[in-house]
């Protein structure tokens, strides 16, 4: 039933940093079972909207609704509840580095007490699986490249079942071939798992092929607010002129990869 | 004038700003304080946490707390012996370091000792958590950071303090006998019967009581410092090395009331 209706409703939400106004009047419906992205510049506010989704920040004023239950404003079970709904992948990994991949996969899950070790061991298997990690268990996190560390954070984040999953930049700072494979994991997810997909990025690239929703963020504003035709078209001046940076960015990074040759990061593939 | 008005007006702000940020840390960690009290009801189900922590703290103290305990005995017994030889009253060696080491040496050096050696990495491995969002990970896990980090470390604080403490009386005692023997030609048998004779229960047990309270400061201060630091790894050093200050002046602080509380 829930599967069908709006999995986070967002009105009105404001967010004070001291005197930035970081947050100014947000409202966005994100339906479940969709992959949405959020772009913006560096600043915008794209990160602390996704937090606020999953009570990581609490909003000075407006509310959330998560499949129609209103985000509590304070720690408590009833928050908790509702990130139970949620996994999150934090831009850098954010993979605890005392322990292994395994550990860090299985991590929610032991804490949470309700497994056997047997099928945690099985879970973990699979979800490495899944990502492309098969047999990577016992290796440290500082062991990994930077495209792993993020498909170990993706397994981590699957390892719990959740209906809704935020992506902070899962993109940034890897290689074009790197972040196609983790746009196809995140595309995968939303089809095969029907899992609810929030994607904050400033990778255009991504945003086309894998939202089926866009807003972009500006100066803590919704500007524009669509399907990703839609967005290629607009004619809101500030999203051509985000878009047209992007591929001229996009354009000079892959010609500089084209020299330098192929990067650590694809020996790793 | 009105050039020296604002000026004052901005010391009283700025003397305003600094007074408010104190009280909120102190109101701060006193919420974090009740908080892990609070989560030791389910330390036997997180003793996988716990003992690994306990562990750590005695083994990475242990080695410089053996220094550290046996030259303050060594010097603590010659600086007596010297001033007591002149009234031919060398026997009383053992009396006086033990005691001094059971009241406030032992407790207060190994604070201090625990401070740096565990305060400082609790502090540096927390921040560096929270600033490459590791907490925040924790907490969409749904596992409360208080519970899995901070519980742990204030158990094995409380616990492990005294613990060391028992440990630089005992070395910092024994110290004290060798320099006794070797300067002042006190037999240990006269040393060890002379520590029998003067020191109490009542000091060991309150230089524990102590330890305990100290242990408590310096875990919920350490922890502390670090859940509340933000921004990159500059941050880091910075929350550790407040960190460290902070617990240092809560420890000479709190020994100084705790031992004139019980002088009344």
């Amino acid at each position: 039933m829930e599967k069908n209706g709006i999995a986070i409703d967002i009105r009105q939400l404001h967010r004070w940093f001291g005197d930035n106004h970081v947050l100014s009047g947000i409202d966005l419906k994100i339906p479940a079972g969709t992959a949405t992205a959020i772009v913006g510049g560096s600043g915008a506010g794209k990160s602390v909207l996704l937090k606020h989704m999953v009570g990581l920040l609490m909003p000075d004023s407006g509310s959330i609704y998560i499949f129609n239950h209103e985000m509590p404003r304070k720690a408590g079970r009833e928050l908790e509840e509702i990130r139970r709904r949620f996994a999150m992948v934090f831009q850098g990994s954010a993979l605890l580095n005392s322990l292994t991949v395994g550990q860090n996969v299985a991590l929610g899950l032991v804490e949470q007490r309700k497994l056997s070790p047997a099928e945690i061991d099985r879970i973990i298997r699979e979800k490495l699986a899944l990502v492309g990690l098969k047999g990577k268990e016992s290796r440290r996190p500082g062991e990994l490249s930077g495209g792993m560390r993020k498909r170990v954070a993706i397994a981590r984040a699957l390892a719990m079942d959740p209906e809704i999953i935020l992506f902070d930049e899962p993109t940034s700072g890897l290689d074009p071939v790197m972040a196609e494979n983790i746009d196809s994991l995140i595309a995968d997810l939303r089809d095969r798992l029907k899992k609810t997909v929030v994607i904050v990025t400033h990778d255009m690239d991504s945003a086309f092929k894998i939202a089926d929703g866009i807003c972009m963020l500006y100066e803590g504003k919704i500007i524009e607010q669509g399907s990703p035709e839609t967005f290629r078209s607009s004619t809101n001046p500030i999203v051509e002129q985000f878009i047209s940076r992007f591929k001229r960015h996009n354009d000079r990074r892959i010609e500089i990869n084209r020299e330098i040759g192929p990067q650590k990061e694809l020996l790793d593939l | 004038m009105k050039k020296k008005a604002r000026n004052i007006d901005k010391f009283f702000i700025f003397l305003g700003e600094r007074l408010l940020e104190f009280f909120q840390s102190v109101g701060e960690m006193l919420l974090l304080l009740a908080e892990t009290i609070l989560w030791c009801r389910v330390v036997f189900k997180n003793l996988d946490k716990v003992l690994p922590q306990m562990g750590k703290m005695g083994a990475d103290t242990l080695p410089i707390a053996s220094l550290t305990a046996v030259f303050v005995g060594f010097v603590l017994a010659l600086q007596t012996g010297v001033a007591l030889q002149q009234f031919g009253q060398e026997e009383n060696i053992g009396a006086i370091v033990s005691i001094s080491m059971a009241r406030e040496l032992g407790p207060v050096l190994t604070a201090i000792l625990v401070i740096g050696r565990i305060g400082a990495a609790i502090t540096a491995e927390i921040a560096t958590m929270s600033v490459s969002e590791e907490i925040d990970a924790l907490r969409t896990l749904s596992i409360n950071p208080v519970r899995y980090l901070v519980m742990p470390r204030f158990l094995a604080c409380i616990t492990m303090m005294p613990v060391l403490v028992i440990y630089v009386d005992g070395i910092g005692t024994f110290g004290g006998a060798a320099v006794a023997k070797a300067y002042f030609k006190v037999p240990f048998l006269t040393y060890v019967d002379n520590v029998a004779e003067y020191l109490e229960f009542e000091d060991i047990a309150k230089g524990l009581v102590k330890a305990a309270i100290f242990g408590v400061i310096t875990s919920i201060v350490s922890c502390y410092k670090g859940l509340v630091t933000t921004g990159g790894p500059g941050e880091v050093g910075l929350a550790t090395t407040n960190s460290v200050v902070l617990s240092f002046v809560s420890v000479y602080v709190s020994n100084y009331f705790i031992t004139r509380l019980w002088l009344e």
